[in-house]
């Protein structure tokens, strides 16, 4: 009787525990700059021990001070609409990212990340944080990153994961891209309302497994778009011109972040 | 039996080698209570701290790792809120499970936000230093001058001009691409400032693109980097205002800056009062000091008379009454890699008005007099001008650059004046013609040595008839019983043709050797014909008021530099030698002259540390005089002045003694710089004056002997606490020179002027923003007599942003005369106010000047004659609504 009684207290209190978690919030600018790409945005990675959610953040366009703007910042997504704010989520079965190919926003699920971060030793300080170097090649470019083991966490921006301490600084072996943290803070998740309206959105978001391509799937998506627009260009060839082929193996196809 | 056994012993020794390096490490994480789920757990190696595996505690807190690797390494295990652990483990093969549980402490993460990192709002590298223009507007810029007033460093006066620290720019470039050169303020004053995105300020810059790093030069030029979305597209804005009384204003501007062609259109009619062009003269007249290839730079024709307004102390668009339209249009073409084609053409009618009132008060030896004037000036021109530039790259180190300017301007001035009671009537009626052609070809024959071989050729013509309705010369002309009214023709024409070699080796250390070997030839021509008339016949063209004079100086002249760099100072010395051949003709009589001389100079820089810098320079040079200077007979200047010059040839030798010290950097929060100038004119041209109530008659003598100081001191501080920049300006200029009045004997002037500024400049990120100062002038003259007076002028400026779309600004003025008794204070009052009607393509806004309705001013001034008070009629009030759409 007083067996099953305090087994029931004790899974009341292990609920309890599991709800309590500390969730922190990191802003972050990230830039991709070659000679025919401009993109800069500001993102924010929400989170805790079990769950990362890193969302661009849509602020208002023009000539405030970024003080200002931070309190007005609104997250964009609606399926269907163009304009998707990016997410990459890390869930504990997988992670799972939207971005936008094609005009499409699309879902997909990413490969099992490579576990090859290779540390190099150097330190530095990057507010009051003691960071180090660490690098690993993906998806075509080379990555440092300089990260801090006071903030333990697996977790880390965009698709840079599996260090055991927060990303603070990255950036490619070609200075393309480039990613800062700006500001950090915690978030008091029983009344932050933002934060839980983010969390059941991304629930929504993945949830239906049939909407969800894999990279192999997005791989094909891209090529068949890629096709589509060679055929277009072939269709409207005078006679005698030879058909031109899609190729990889071009200086100007160096431009995109990621080789798929 | 035995196989049997063997097979088991098989099996056992197989299945323990796969089994072999395989090793299981769970446990659990708990906090001494309870469990922890979602934990991190890694396995990292102890020597290249590389992570070998990891994952997380589940929901019980129990985690599980498997690795075949063996050593030394360390099990870290962390959740947020808790303190880390981290757990040394040796893993050898014989291991299979390893238990090893974990308990953290608490330790939440108490992050109030912490700010890493803010994006920069600035950026330097090297001689760059880039501005993201978003981080220091507020939306009320509405074009490029108003945006550079924003960025820190960048100090813009009432005219527009544009300097970085104290040092005006060379150019204002458009991604890269000039179009105007020193005339930059056409750029400036019209184009929007919305499509700008970045603003680059570029130090040590060079004109010529092979220079840089050659030349010595702490020149600095603006670059605007435009957003992409403006770019390879047409855009542009119009503004129309209306107002009371026919006051109006349109402007447009019509832009397009592709890679390969820019071009800029733009267009401003108005009648309140606004000079579009800047200044004119510098987009037709660029004038480089020193720098390689300006030869001819500064040769311009010299003209006698001119009726135009003076030069005021205070916005010259509230006494410019004006009806003015301008048209330029302007590209640059780029059709190969190797030529770029820039023209240049502007079109500008503009008929202004000017009203004054004075009263001269004389007094001199033989002379005591006062003089009342009612002036009332028209000016009428029109300008048409154009450029040609064509610049072709032969390769990486050689390129050519050929220049083509044609200036065409007509003038009509009439000045209705009442002079003494007496109703009169001055008409001057003049052209301007110039033809310049410029080629120069530039060579980097080494890694720091270049090569520039300049040639230029300036053909400037002004006609200029000139005639008075009265006649007040009668002690003058006494034969001339009937006369009652003169006039004047006269021609001035100017013909200059050199040739420049430059050569500069920079060596190593940063040192500095330039030669320079060149020939100048100019030839003015000065034909002046002064006619007293009855009614519409000449009836005496005085001798001894008639010009027939041909001047040419031809000069040969070598020039070294050397600039030599020890540590952390840096000595340049300069030699100048020149061999003059100079004729002069002068009504029919001629004289040859061929002076030799040698310029030396000497400066020293000294670059104490970081914050300190000092620099002290010495040189004497040697001027000789130019036509306006050696001229025999008299030529009227005015409707009551006649001038003449020596009628010899002079060379003037002059020292000088710069001192400079400057004290931070502009952006740091305390900047000084501190100017000292002395300058003795050895020789100088000082006039003997015969003055009377109703006419001057000056002839320029030689004397000996002139000296001027000047220190001038700019301190900026600022102060974090109110977030405002507090600017101090201190300065005192002396000056010494004697002249000659009605006979008097080489009498002494002493000038002394004092001035002292304040201005407090606030930077608040919100709704408002003030900007208020006060400077004060003391100016004095001493001769036989001591005049003097002191004046203020303060000023407030408000803004207002009350939100995206509506702002308000304010501008207020006070000025103060001290020796005046009655009406010696001044105020103005202006405001504009701009409501967003459509974000980035309609806008109203409504603006009023001078709300305070004042129409006349008197100021205040004295000379070494006397003193006089002028009185003059300024724009009224009016309120403008305006109107502008963006494309």
């Amino acid at each position: 009787m007083i067996g099953i009684k305090q087994y029931f207290f004790c899974l009341f209190f292990l609920k309890v525990l599991v709800i309590y978690s500390q969730t922190i919030e990191i802003n972050y600018e990230q830039s991709f700059q070659n000679s025919s790409i401009n993109l800069y945005k500001k993102y924010d990675l929400v989170l805790t021990d079990s769950l990362s959610i890193y969302i661009e953040r849509e602020s208002k366009s023009g000539n405030k001070n970024e003080g200002n703007v931070y309190n007005q910042k609104t997250y964009n997504l609606e399926l269907g609409n163009k304009m998707n704010s990016n997410v990459y989520v890390n869930k504990r079965d997988g992670f799972y990212f939207l971005e936008t190919f094609f005009g499409q926003a699309l879902e997909i699920k990413e490969d099992v990340f490579k576990n090859n971060w290779q540390m190099i030793d150097s330190t530095k300080y990057i507010a009051n944080y003691e960071c180090k170097l660490a690098t690993k090649e993906f998806r075509g470019r080379k990555f440092f990153v300089w990260y801090t083991n006071q903030i333990p966490t697996t977790f880390g921006p965009w698709k840079l994961n599996g260090l055991d301490g927060l990303i603070l600084e990255a950036r490619d072996s070609n200075s393309e891209f480039k990613l800062n943290a700006l500001k950090i803070k915690s978030i008091d998740a029983s009344t932050d309302t933002l934060y839980n309206a983010l969390i059941n959105k991304i629930n929504l978001l993945f949830e239906n497994e049939k909407e969800i391509l894999t990279i192999d799937e997005l791989k094909e998506f891209i090529d068949n778009k890629n096709q589509i627009i060679l055929n277009r260009v072939k269709q409207q060839l005078p006679r005698g011109v030879s058909t031109p082929k899609l190729s990889s193996n071009c200086e100007e196809c160096n431009d995109s972040l990621e080789k798929y | 039996m035995i196989l049997l056994k063997n097979i088991r012993l098989i099996i056992v020794f197989v299945y323990s080698s796969i089994c072999f390096g395989q090793v299981n490490i769970s446990g659990s994480v708990s906090d001494s209570l309870n469990p922890i789920s979602s934990a991190t757990v890694i396995l990292k190696d102890s020597l290249s701290k590389s992570i070998i595996a990891y994952t997380y505690t589940d929901d019980e807190g129990i985690y599980q790792l498997k690795t075949n690797k063996t050593g030394r390494f360390y099990l870290v295990v962390s959740s947020l809120g808790y303190e880390a652990k981290t757990v040394p483990l040796v893993l050898n093969s014989e291991q299979k499970n390893l238990k090893i549980d974990v308990v953290l402490k608490e330790k939440p993460m108490d992050l109030d936000e912490v700010i890493i990192q803010a994006e920069s709002p600035i950026s330097i590298s090297n001689d760059t230093i880039n501005f993201k223009t978003k981080y220091f507007t507020d939306g009320t810029e509405q074009t490029v001058e108003d945006l550079l007033r924003r960025i820190p460093g960048l100090q813009i006066d009432s005219e527009g001009t544009i300097k970085v620290g104290n040092q005006e720019i060379e150019k204002l470039m458009v991604d890269g691409d000039d179009l105007f050169e020193k005339g930059y303020k056409i750029l400036s004053k019209n184009m929007p400032a919305y499509p700008i995105e970045e603003v680059e300020v570029l130090k040590n810059y060079s004109n010529n693109r092979l220079l840089k790093g050659v030349e010595e030069s702490n020149k600095v030029a603006l670059n605007l980097k435009l957003d992409e979305k403006s770019k390879r597209i047409w855009f542009g804005n119009i503004e129309t205002s209306i107002g009371n009384d026919s006051f109006y204003q349109l402007k447009g501007n019509l832009m397009n800056f592709g890679k390969k062609n820019k071009y800029y259109f733009l267009t401003n009619l108005n009648s309140i009062g606004y000079n579009a062009t800047g200044d004119i003269q510098d987009l037709i007249r660029p004038f480089r000091i020193n720098e390689p290839a300006s030869i001819g730079d500064g040769q311009s024709v010299n003209t006698l008379l001119s009726l135009s307004p003076p030069q005021l102390n205070f916005k010259k668009s509230r006494t410019n009454f004006n009806n003015a339209e301008l048209v330029s249009l302007n590209a640059i073409f780029n059709p190969t890699e190797k030529l770029k084609i820039k023209t240049l053409g502007f079109f500008n009618w503009d008929e202004t008005d000017f009203f004054r009132n004075s009263t001269d008060f004389v007094d001199v030896s033989g002379a005591s007099f006062t003089n009342t004037e009612d002036y009332q000036l028209q000016n009428k021109k029109r300008i048409a001008f154009g450029k040609l530039d064509f610049i072709y790259n032969f390769s990486k180190t050689k390129m050519l650059e050929a220049t083509t300017k044609y200036n065409n301007g007509d003038f009509d001035d009439v000045s209705n004046l009442v002079f003494n009671g007496n109703s009169t009537l001055e008409n001057l009626q003049h052209q301007n013609t110039l033809f310049d052609q410029k080629i120069s070809y530039s060579t980097k024959f080494d890694d720091k040595k270049v090569f520039l071989l300049t040639g230029r050729f300036i053909d400037e013509e002004s006609p200029q008839s000139y005639s008075f309705n009265e006649f007040f010369y009668d002690d003058l002309f006494p034969a001339s019983d009937n006369a009652n009214n003169v006039s004047q023709q006269s021609n001035s024409q100017m013909k200059f043709a050199g040739i420049n070699a430059h050569l500069l080796d920079r060596r190593d250390k940063g040192n500095l050797l330039e030669l320079q070997l060149g020939n100048e030839f100019r030839e003015d021509k000065l034909f002046t014909t002064f006619s007293v008339l009855e009614d519409n016949s000449i009836i005496d063209q005085p001798t001894g008021y008639q010009n027939q004079t041909k001047y040419q100086v031809n000069d040969l002249y070598f020039k070294s530099k050397y600039l030599f760099k020890i540590k952390d100072f840096g000595f340049t010395a300069k030699l100048d030698a020149h061999q003059l051949f100079n004729r002069l003709e002068n009504n029919n009589l001629s004289d040859h002259q061929s002076p030799f001389f040698i310029n030396p100079s000497l400066g020293m820089d000294w670059k104490i540390n970081g914050k300190n810098k000092l620099m002290t320079s010495y040189s004497y040079t040697t001027t000789n005089a130019g036509v306006l200077d050696v001229f025999d007979d008299f030529v009227m200047t005015g409707f009551r002045s006649f001038t003449k010059g020596t009628g010899d040839f002079n060379q003037l030798d002059a020292s000088s003694l710069v001192f400079n010290y400057q004290l931070g950097n502009w952006s740091d929060r305390f900047f000084a710089n501190t100017f000292i100038i002395y300058n003795k004119n050895h020789d100088f041209f000082s006039t003997n004056t015969q003055l009377q109530q109703n006419f001057a008659q000056s002839e320029k003598i030689l004397i000996k002997d002139r000296e001027f100081i000047s220190i001038n001191s700019d301190l900026d501080f600022y102060f974090k606490s109110i977030s405002s920049n507090l600017k101090l300006d201190l300065g005192y200029t002396k000056s010494e020179f004697k002249n000659i009045v009605n006979s008097t004997g080489l009498r002494e002037v002493t000038s002394n002027n004092y001035n002292y500024g304040l201005e407090l400049r606030s930077g608040f990120r919100g709704a408002f923003n003030y900007h208020v100062g006060t400077k004060w002038t003391t100016s004095q003259i001493k001769t036989t007599i001591d005049n003097s007076f002191t004046n203020n002028v303060s000023f407030l400026d408000l803004s207002v942003v009350f939100n995206d779309k509506f702002d308000v600004q304010m501008q207020s003025e006070l000025y103060y005369f001290g020796n005046l008794e009655t009406d010696n204070t001044y105020y103005f009052l202006d405001f504009d106010a701009r409501y967003k009607l459509i974000e980035n393509k309609l806008t109203l806004g409504l603006s009023g000047k001078n709300l305070f309705n004042t129409e006349r001013f008197r100021s205040f001034s004295i000379s070494d004659i006397g003193f006089s008070t002028t009185e003059y009629r300024l724009l009224p009030r009016f309120v403008l609504l305006k109107m502008e759409y963006r494309f």
